[in-house]
């Protein structure tokens, strides 16, 4: 059973580099070309692609409904606590007025009282993280278990805000409870429970699949 | 403090007359559960017989409970308590709104907030987590909701959940709503914030809702819920068209995913396609709201659905009109169900196309929505169309406007069908320009008021329910004495949708029927739709049922538009839901034992409560022939038929009176005058309205 | 094309599983020579397709349903109820008249309501409006079919039910309710 998952894991691992190799893009790599979005059935110009250890996470705006669950998965699975304000998506404080809040032609701009679009705001997983050259402790670090997804380590983090100001997202938070950072581990959770696709995780297997019935031979 | 689970441990109290803001213990009013039982116990205890809704002895909860912000599917919904302004002696009743505001309420750590007194001036209300403050809004006064939102967020950040009136509540019109995030409203109190002088409440929650069992629990209970249980909206679990997953279709379903229909104005364009059961990452796309309430025409404007704070059915349709622009509005709209269809019923000539072919209802419905928003006007559930079609073609507005008044209507843009009508008609009413506005008040005043006689209350085109002046809803079409029992029992139109999310679901009667035998005993509580029976046992443990369920969802908060689960998707559960499942949540997230039992009785309690202070409130025992009347149009429709036959949903006259003795003897009340006993308040904890009843003589 | 080696015969499975799948979820049923064809284009070695069928037949709850000429076809029961498929198979049997006549006495029967009749012009009926008017006259006429009855509600919907299920008055009341009344009672 354990040498089954193993090998799981390692030829996910695969199909992630040889992902990564043809879309000439790092981790980070935050848009990846159409064609390859479209080999996967997703024609959205609004999707924003991730490579997680886990699937290819795809965050697409227009079907964003902001329900929130998102926000709700993560923090229950990651704080055992529901707390959208720390939640490593955001949602719903974009979720009236767009990211750049009432401006005197909110009627016109994002948002509910706007436009109706939605601005999710995912984590990045900057190549260069902001947050983590910020951060005077050390505290953020690029977690091989997680695919070398950028995670806080919270017995260093010192809860001083610094990751959160140098984001220019302002995604890491800090815990008025804890005083901890959160920060997005790439886990992957939120998507898998996003009731409209708006993010959608496509597993490995899938991806290869997709790739192979496209004429692409695995190396 | 001890730690709260489920529970925000607080209770907020602001009174407006002198500037006090404190916090109390949410512990006293556990047994309540939250919500409407806070609402119905602060409105027993503290606001005095007698008092006017507009007066500052008057008191409005905003009430959340355990599982509000819990994630728990569909809980986001405030419950608001207060005096109710339509209601001819002013009794106690609830409006909800689903939208941000409750959850936010919790994560800034309230169960409740309870404004007291008047404001002098123009105020709002500012709330981050426990720092509470009363501000100046003279600037926001005499500005729609939407603006209003846009201000109270200019200062407190774009995060802000906000609720607030438009011009109409500012106005003390006694149809009016308090909203927030844009169209989630609760109808009927929003001239209470209006003579408070309080304008709008802003939340800002950074804080977090403790669960008592392990995260894993709730999230698998969550999946199980969406993979398993959950339908469309209403719960509707079969689609609309016949699909190749499903065994059944019902083509009035909500459940409106198919394919080749689009969110058309998406970019690009989301296909709903077809999406059969056990998929949490779909579940969202089943319900098509643009097309089911506004026509095939809203298809290419639907930009999106939408809905409120982790429900994952997104009941609400969202579009874009360039067209709308035209009349000076937003071309951006989002509302559902009766939001649009109430302006519709204003437009009595009908609406004739405006761009497009067959756009005219959909102009009348989108454009209609927008201005009743903005300025925060109700419809008492579609009344306000009726009562505007019937003062009309009476001749009655005739008479009781003068003529110069009845000249300054375009009602030649009504007749002409042109949807600009509509602009005129809110307007009006908003700022009571004239007699004319008075429709604004609510049926029963305006009857007083222009002498409208029986032929106005007793027939059938104004679908009137109650001498309290509230209009049908989910009532002897629903389910026959069920329906009927349910329209009865509260002091505006039944928001109870239990019996109605059972009876719409979509599958064949064999299986509801079986359904119903298993939760209320036999399967002679369900009736065919339009084939009724006799009264009998079973329909007064399903009325019950119903209500208390009712009652419970609004406590705990949780949507009676969805929950409680009594039906299922799924072909291997047989179609069968779980009705525990609303214990299964609070188990969970309380850390306490709850069982379906347990939460039943809590709810029968908090609907105690209500009778209870609508026997004080009311002053009578005598209850049947007092409140639960019913106007004659309901027993006399039909007149070639009789009740009881196949094709018909007339109600028998004493048939009736032997449901509301069912009822009563289901509930521990007095069979001849319906009002509760002293045995059964003291059984569910209520002593102390037991006392109080006995001292006003009002114990049967 | 696809680099299958050693694979091979995984990717096979797999792939015809999910040719089965994908068409079943899409309202289709594929015959043995659709399923060859399939393999064929994908220029995939030629295999014992039965042999494929019977190593995804528990995954996929693999059906057969015959047609009156003998030919079989297969769907995946994850995807496609035995109804549906019995409805495409009535339908390639051109056995349109009775079809029609059993769907409206089961839903009299059953729900009971009456059959919106362009219930027939949707997946899987697929009925044109012509056939479907031509059968629609013929169900008139037809003696067999004496007890199906129209209505229509006020909004111009018509209906058909059987009146050894339910009265002409029921039936005018239900069609009313369905096209009309629900939407004012939201």
């Amino acid at each position: 059973m354990e040498e089954k998952s193993k090998k799981k894991f390692l030829e996910r691992e695969t199909t992630r580099r040889e992902f990564l190799k043809l879309t000439g893009k790092g981790f980070g790599g935050a848009v990846i070309s159409m064609s390859i979005l479209s080999m996967l059935g997703c024609e959205s110009q609004q999707t924003v692609a991730y490579a997680l250890p886990s699937g290819l996470l795809l965050a697409d705006a227009s079907r964003c409904t902001g329900c929130q669950r998102c926000e709700i998965s993560c923090t229950s699975i990651h704080d055992e606590k529901i707390q959208p304000f720390i939640s490593r998506i955001k949602v719903s404080e974009n979720y009236n007025f767009g990211n750049e809040g009432p401006r005197l032609d909110y009627y016109r701009q994002n948002g509910q009282f706007g436009n109706l679009s939605m601005s999710p705001e995912t984590c990045k997983q900057c190549r260069e993280p902001y947050c983590g050259r910020a951060c005077p402790a050390g505290a953020i670090f690029a977690d091989p278990k997680q695919g070398n997804a950028r995670v806080v380590d919270t017995s260093k983090c010192v809860g001083c805000g610094a990751c959160e100001e140098a984001c220019p997202w302002h995604l890491p938070t800090i815990d008025p409870e804890t005083k901890k950072s959160t920060k997005c581990e790439a886990c992957g959770f939120c998507a898998e429970n996003c009731p409209t696709g708006a993010l959608r995780m496509i597993p490995w297997e899938d991806v290869k699949k997709a790739m192979r019935r496209n004429g692409y031979r695995f190396s | 403090m001890a730690v709260s689970y489920g529970w925000a441990g607080k209770i907020l109290r602001v009174n407006l007359s002198n500037g006090r803001i404190t916090t109390e213990d949410t512990n006293k009013y556990k047994d309540y559960i939250g919500g409407m039982g806070i609402g119905y116990k602060v409105l027993f205890d503290e606001v005095p017989v007698g008092t006017h809704p507009h007066d500052a002895n008057n008191k409005i909860v905003f009430g959340t409970g355990p599982l509000t912000g819990s994630g728990a599917p569909c809980s986001s919904r405030t419950n608001v308590t207060s005096l109710f302004p339509t209601n001819p002696k002013h009794m106690v009743a609830d409006s909800h709104m689903g939208g941000n505001f409750a959850a936010s309420m919790k994560y800034a750590g309230y169960d409740a907030i309870i404004v007291e007194g008047k404001a002098r001036g123009p105020v709002w209300l500012r709330i981050e987590d426990d720092k509470v403050s009363i501000e100046d809004a003279s600037k926001m006064w005499g500005q729609g909701i939407y603006n209003t939102t846009a201000l109270v967020a200019s200062e407190m950040g774009k995060e802000a959940s906000i609720a607030a009136i438009g011009q109409a509540g500012e106005n003390l019109v006694n149809l009016s709503v308090i909203m927030n995030g844009y169209s989630h409203s609760a109808g009927g109190h929003g001239s209470i914030l209006g003579a408070k002088k309080l304008k709008a409440i802003g939340i800002i929650g950074t804080g977090s809702l403790k669960i008592a069992g392990k995260a894993k629990d709730l999230l698998d209970t969550n999946s199980y819920m969406l993979k398993e249980l959950i339908g469309a909206n209403n719960n509707h679990v079969v689609p609309s068209t016949p699909q190749p997953w499903a065994e059944f279709d019902s083509k009035g379903s909500r459940w409106t995913a198919q394919k080749g229909l689009y969110w058309g104005a998406a970019e690009p364009p989301v296909e709903t396609g077809e999406i059969p059961p056990g998929d949490i990452t779909t579940v969202g796309l089943r319900t098509q709201k643009g097309v089911k309430d506004l026509g095939p025409v809203a298809e290419k404007y639907t930009k999106r659905m939408g809905g409120c704070q982790s429900c994952p059915i997104r009941c609400f349709s969202q579009l874009e009109i360039p067209q709308l622009e035209k009349f000076g509005v937003s071309r951006f709209v989002s509302n559902t169900c009766m939001g649009y269809s109430a302006p519709n019923g204003v437009m009595i000539k009908g609406t004739v196309d405006q761009f497009e072919k067959d756009d005219g209802t959909f102009i009348s419905k989108t454009l209609g929505s927008q201005l009743a928003d903005d300025y925060g006007v109700w419809c008492n559930y579609g009344m306000l169309g009726r009562e505007f079609k019937y003062i009309y073609e009476s001749g009655k507005l005739k008479e009781v406007l003068s003529e110069e008044e009845y000249n300054s209507i375009p009602f030649e843009l009504l007749e002409a069908g042109d949807p600009a009508f509509l602009k005129d008609f809110y307007r009006r009413i908003t700022f009571k320009e004239g007699e004319f506005s008075h429709l604004g008040d609510g049926t029963y005043w305006i009857a007083q008021r222009w002498d409208l006689g029986d032929d106005f209350w007793h027939g059938k085109a104004q679908k009137i329910w109650s001498p309290l002046g509230y209009p049908v809803h989910h009532s002897n079409e629903s389910g026959a004495q069920v329906g009927a029992l349910i329209s009865c029992m509260f002091n505006r139109d039944s928001q109870s949708h239990t019996h109605q999310n059972l009876i719409q679901s979509g599958l064949p009667a064999d299986i509801l029927r079986e359904v119903s035998a298993e939760i209320w005993g036999s399967e002679e509580a369900f009736d065919f739709p339009a084939k009724y029976t006799p009264m009998n046992e079973y329909k007064a443990k399903f009325a019950k049922w119903s209500i208390i369920r009712n009652v419970l969802h609004d406590s705990l908060t949780v949507c009676n538009w969805m929950w409680p689960m009594m039906v299922s998707p799924v072909k291997a559960r047989n179609y069968r839901g779980d009705t525990a499942l609303e214990s299964k949540y609070m188990s969970l997230v309380t850390g306490e034992n709850y069982t379906e039992e347990s939460l039943d009785l809590a709810a029968e309690r908090v609907f105690t409560l209500h009778r209870a202070l609508t026997v004080k409130q009311m002053g009578t025992l005598d209850m049947r022939n007092e409140h639960d009347v019913i106007m004659d149009w309901v027993y006399d429709m039909d007149p070639e038929m009789e009740p009881f036959t196949e094709g018909t949903v007339k109600m028998e006259r004493e048939d009736m009176q032997t449901a509301l003795t069912m009822f009563y003897e289901e509930m521990g009340w007095d069979k001849k005058t319906g009002a509760p006993t002293k045995d059964t308040l003291n059984r569910l904890g209520l002593d102390f309205a037991a006392r109080e009843l006995e001292s006003m003589n009002l114990l049967p | 094309m696809g680099d299958y080696m050693d694979e091979n015969i995984d990717y096979l499975q797999e792939d015809v599983a999910d040719f089965i799948t994908l068409n079943s979820r899409d309202g289709k049923i594929v015959t043995l020579e659709e399923i060859e064809t399939f393999i064929n284009n994908e220029e995939k070695d030629p295999t014992d397709v039965t042999e494929i069928l019977e190593s995804i037949k528990s995954e996929l709850d693999l059906k057969t349903i015959d047609d009156s000429e003998g030919n079989t076809f297969y769907y995946s029961g994850n995807e496609m109820t035995d109804k549906y498929a019995g409805i495409i198979i009535r339908v390639k049997n051109k056995d349109i008249l009775k079809l029609i006549g059993d769907t409206v006495r089961e839903e009299s029967r059953r729900y009971p309501r009456p059959t919106y009749v362009t219930m027939f012009n949707l997946p899987p009926y697929n009925l044109t409006e012509g056939e479907l008017e031509d059968m629609l006259a013929e169900l008139s006429i037809d003696s067999e079919y004496r007890d199906l009855k129209f209505t229509h509600a006020s909004n111009g919907t018509v209906f058909v039910y059987s009146n050894k299920h339910m009265s002409k008055g029921y039936a005018d009341y239900l069609a009313e309710w369905i096209e009309v009344g629900q939407d004012e009672n939201p």
